[in-house]
């Protein structure tokens, strides 16, 4: 988003640059518990500021119309906005985070599966609900060889910036800019953890996502299908004052075609994600415009801010 | 242009895309025309590679976009044809 047009895209940056450091280093000098309240607190702030909120109520309505009224979809969309404040400012202490002792905060269900895999190589992709970072740091604490693919953000400087958290906390990181036959051949030698829930820019295929026909990537699908490895579902959940990370392997009824065997994987852990989403609905990232290229789908005028 | 050769590249792209003869014109876009993602091009190279034992560089992959690019990418490098289909 630009601030105005008379700024300079470059100016804008070293601006989201300076403001990210400060509040970087305030973060690392307060305690974590402040941090967080204070990202809800901004979760709150963006939801009066009425920030990307028609796309969350239109979203919501869209995935929920059968099941909440309207009501009730606005008291899950302000949750959400709570979720992701808080969620957001973590990040900022993800590293201090990743120091705390795993058992003393995170339970951990499916790791078995993980171990248990036949090859060396895999996929592990979630979506944007719960703390997916808290995910991507767990998996190498407990000894596992995780390459996360991260996309790459507009803003490089704040990419860096996450980048760096990201690896103080014990992630390694790969971005969209990164060679994509190096993508293919870690996915060979170790877990590739992928956030693959976002409409795809490009080549997507239809899949069922809140009975809705929905784009989704093929890329993690691809990815584990021509490597022959495992595929997993995982997530974070927060669940009261605990994180849960729950990894489930993804299987599906074999097909023909490799076309055909893409779709049902990807419907498959779409699948997973859709039942979580359902008995989590406050903690999905309801922001992004998901449903952007069904033809039903109007999301009318941007909201003022965002 | 090798007429066989070019026969053999667009059997291989039909087979490994797994798109009909039909769909596939000489320019036809494999990303933006078929909906092939971008990891399916490496495949593809990987098939390219075995068939015709031959290395194809990374930086190269990314000018592969239609038949045509491949086709000339093999003529530049002078593959020829295989006689016999490959076991």
């Amino acid at each position: 988003m630009r601030i105005s047009k008379r700024v300079s895209r470059h100016t804008q940056f070293r601006i989201e640059q300076a403001l990210f450091k400060s509040l970087y280093l305030f973060c690392r000098a307060i305690p974590a518990r402040w941090v967080l309240g204070m990202g809800k607190g901004v979760g709150t702030l963006a939801w009066k500021l009425k920030a990307r909120r028609k796309v969350v109520l239109k979203n919501l309505s869209l995935a929920f119309k059968d099941k909440y009224n309207q009501s009730e979809i606005e008291e899950i969309a302000f949750k959400s906005y709570q979720h992701f404040g808080r969620e957001m400012m973590r990040v900022l202490i993800l590293d201090q985070e990743a120091q705390k002792p795993i058992e003393s905060w995170i339970d951990i269900k499916g790791l078995d599966l993980l171990k248990n895999r036949e090859q060396k190589g895999g996929l592990l992709v979630g979506g944007h609900i719960g703390c997916w970072e808290i995910a991507n740091f767990v998996l190498p604490k407990l000894g596992e060889h995780v390459t996360v693919f991260t996309g790459s953000h507009t803003n490089k400087v704040a990419d860096k910036w996450l980048n760096q958290i990201r690896s103080r906390a014990g992630t390694i990181t790969a971005g969209a800019g990164d060679d994509r036959i190096e993508l293919f051949e870690t996915a060979q030698k170790g877990l590739v953890a992928i956030v693959g829930d976002q409409a795809p820019p490009k080549a997507p295929i239809l899949i069922d996502f809140f009975g809705r026909a929905t784009d989704a990537a093929q890329g993690p699908a691809l990815l584990s299908l021509l490597n022959r490895v495992d595929f997993f579902y995982f997530s974070c959940l927060k669940m009261g004052e605990r994180m849960q990370v729950t990894i489930n392997k993804v299987d599906f009824e074999m097909a023909e075609t490799r076309k055909e065997n893409v779709k049902r994987l990807t419907q498959a852990y779409f699948k997973i994600l859709e039942a979580e989403i359902a008995d989590h609905p406050e903690q999905y990232f309801w922001m992004h415009k998901r449903w952007k290229h069904s033809p039903d789908v109007d999301y009318g005028e941007n909201d003022v801010l965002f | 242009m090798d007429e066989c050769l070019y026969r053999q590249a667009k059997a291989l792209v039909c087979e490994t895309l797994e798109v009909g003869e039909e769909e596939l014109q000489n320019s036809t876009h494999f990303v933006d025309d078929l909906g092939i993602d971008s990891i399916l091009i490496i495949e593809l190279k990987t098939r390219f590679e075995e068939q015709y034992d031959i290395t194809i560089g990374k930086q190269v992959l990314k000018d592969l976009n239609c038949l045509t690019d491949i086709i000339g990418y093999l003529t530049e490098r002078n593959i020829q044809a295989l006689l016999y289909p490959k076991p």
